[in-house]
């Protein structure tokens, strides 16, 4: 691999491999909570923050976090209000956040329209040391994060009136979980850019959930995706000359195609079967159907014939 | 819990004195009176829009009370911590969000309030343990790892049931735990609920119908436009007024029967 041999693509891929396995590990909450479109919103707003770093002569990735991070609490106590109107004020949010990005780095001194470009879509000679040095903390601070507080999160996310009931601290850890966003937005902008960072919180997880059946499961191979997009949209990037973050969005999202093919082919392919007839009840204990266990299930004799459970019906069995 | 004292010395599990709640100056709940001692196992009926499930949500600490004094296990709601001692089943029986997850999972999630403190997010050998016996005391050991959400409703509601049951609490709010749930496996739910009585569990169950419970409940508390307007043992004309079972067992009535609502309380 000669590639290795440049600087740039050693910090590229690095780069690639913290994000690839940060942004799923976050984005599975925001799909849990079916919050997709909200790291899409903070992106916008660290445009902003590249902006003031960029007219200030400030390093940029601390601007922009310093927006994230604010806009991500702004979001997170709106929401927490549950007001109809936060849903225009998130909107408002989002716009001015990439306007007043586009605004300022217009007026910055040597900003170039290929310069916003990197950072909207990504680029994978952008990465400077000093940047990869802080996207490593930033990144194994958002993984430990995540790791330590995931009973937590699964448990607001699945039901947040039973987590408050439980005396759970709920609006600290949605604090929590959207800085978190915040934070990955950010150690993301460089190699996959701001508008298509939100991709790769979600897209791996669209896919994972596809081929998985618990929430653990689907973290662990959406990280898995997200490594491999990640890595290999970089190394594609490098030899069909293409921008970074779209290449890495579209390998994300062939990978979702083929888990959503596969599983629906693997559906159809399986054994045909023969549903019962529809039930008024559940077979169980108190039935009253005679139950016959059969290798790894129970089957019930209903009306002279077997009736097995499957998924939300149940089959005719024994012909 | 079975405990040492008996019931007459250990502090109720809830008390309420005067308690009121309104929702934009619009009087919900007015002037409760209310003690549920351990081992207490209550009904608490009324037709939609009477305040029960306010009634609850005040006990569960999501709603505030705007009046009165509201105090759990003997300590003032407001310096109560101890809130695994509560397990709370909501009506929804859809719980898990976006992305699958395990009845294992969903279980697990309720023996959190019993391990506070600690960020590791694994189990112990206990805490499985604790996760295993919920969801075996609901019937539930064969679907532990499906997916929640290919589970009948009847079944996802036994879910909620095992996740409030791994914290072990020693009183348990039930909101509509027979709505939308078919009879085979009301059944099943009431057997639980029998042996968790048995155990000496504190039971309140919001409900619009007894049902299969009937001959559990020793109290019924029916609540009309937020007051309360029967307290006692569950007399025949008591439950033939506001107990009884659905027309159809297997067509839940959904809404308000009487739309009434929560209007026309008059303080």
């Amino acid at each position: 691999m000669e590639i290795l041999q440049y600087d740039f693509m050693q910090r590229a891929l690095l780069a690639a491999l913290l994000i690839g396995l940060a942004a799923p590990a976050v984005g599975v909450y925001l799909v849990q909570r079916r919050l997709a479109l909200i790291g899409d919103g903070m992106g916008h707003v660290a445009l902003t923050g590249v902006g003031i770093g960029l007219v200030t002569g400030t390093a940029p990735i601390w601007t922009a976090l310093a927006c994230a991070v604010a806009g991500a609490v702004a979001i997170e106590l709106m929401r927490a209000k549950g007001r109809t109107s936060s849903d225009v004020a998130l909107a408002v949010l989002f716009y001015g956040g990439i306007a007043g990005g586009v605004v300022l780095m217009a007026k910055s001194s040597g900003s170039t329209p290929a310069n916003l470009n990197a950072y909207l879509f990504g680029s994978i000679t952008s990465t400077t040391p000093t940047d990869l040095v802080v996207f490593g903390v930033l990144a194994v601070v958002v993984l430990l994060t995540m790791f330590g507080l995931s009973r937590l999160f699964f448990t607001v996310g699945a039901d947040e009136e039973y987590a408050n009931a439980a005396g759970l601290p709920v609006l600290p850890l949605n604090l929590a979980l959207a800085i978190m966003v915040a934070v990955t937005v950010v150690v993301s902008m460089r190699v996959v850019g701001l508008l298509l960072v939100s991709a790769l919180m979600i897209v791996p997880v669209a896919a994972a959930q596809r081929l998985s059946r618990s929430f653990t499961g689907t973290a662990v191979v959406a990280m898995a995706v997200g490594v491999v997009v990640s890595v290999g949209g970089v190394l594609t990037s490098y030899y069909a000359d293409t921008p970074s973050g779209g290449t890495i969005v579209l390998a994300a999202i062939a990978v979702f195609v083929v888990a959503v093919v596969g599983t629906a082919l693997r559906a159809a392919l399986r054994q045909p079967h023969h549903e019962a007839e529809d039930h008024l009840h559940a077979h169980g204990p108190t039935c009253g159907h005679p139950a016959i266990r059969h290798e790894d299930h129970v089957d019930y004799v209903h009306d002279g014939h077997r009736h097995a459970p499957h998924g939300a019906h149940y089959d005719e069995h024994g012909g | 819990m079975t405990s040492e004292l008996s019931t007459a010395t250990a502090p109720p599990a809830v008390r309420i004195r005067n308690g009121s709640v309104a929702y934009a100056g619009q009087r919900v709940l007015a002037g409760v009176e209310l003690d549920i001692v351990p081992g207490d196992v209550v009904a608490l009926l009324g037709p939609n829009g009477s305040g029960k499930s306010t009634l609850i949500r005040a006990i569960l600490g999501l709603v505030p009370l705007t009046a009165g004094s509201l105090e759990l296990f003997g300590i003032p709601a407001g310096r109560f911590r101890d809130r695994a001692r509560i397990g709370y089943v909501p009506q929804r029986h859809t719980v898990g969000g976006g992305v699958p997850a395990t009845v294992t999972e969903v279980v697990a999630s309720g023996r959190l309030v019993r391990r506070r403190g600690g960020l590791r997010p694994w189990l112990g050998a206990a805490d499985r343990a604790s996760v295993a016996e919920a969801i075996e005391t609901v019937g539930l050991t064969e679907k532990a790892r499906a997916p929640i959400s290919a589970l009948s409703g009847g079944q996802q509601r036994r879910a909620l049931i095992a996740r409030a049951l791994a914290g072990e609490p020693d009183l348990l709010v039930m909101d509509e735990p027979f709505a939308g749930v078919d009879l085979a496996n009301q059944e099943i739910l009431t057997k639980t609920l029998s042996a968790l009585v048995a155990q000496g569990v504190t039971l309140l169950l919001v409900t619009h119908e007894l049902g299969p419970v009937a001959s559990l409940i020793r109290r019924t508390i029916v609540l009309d436009h937020g007051r309360v307007a029967y307290d006692g043992t569950p007399t025949e004309s008591v439950l033939a007024l506001f107990g009884g079972p659905d027309p159809d067992p297997h067509s839940p009535p959904s809404g308000s029967s009487d739309g009434t609502g929560t209007l026309g309380i008059i303080g």
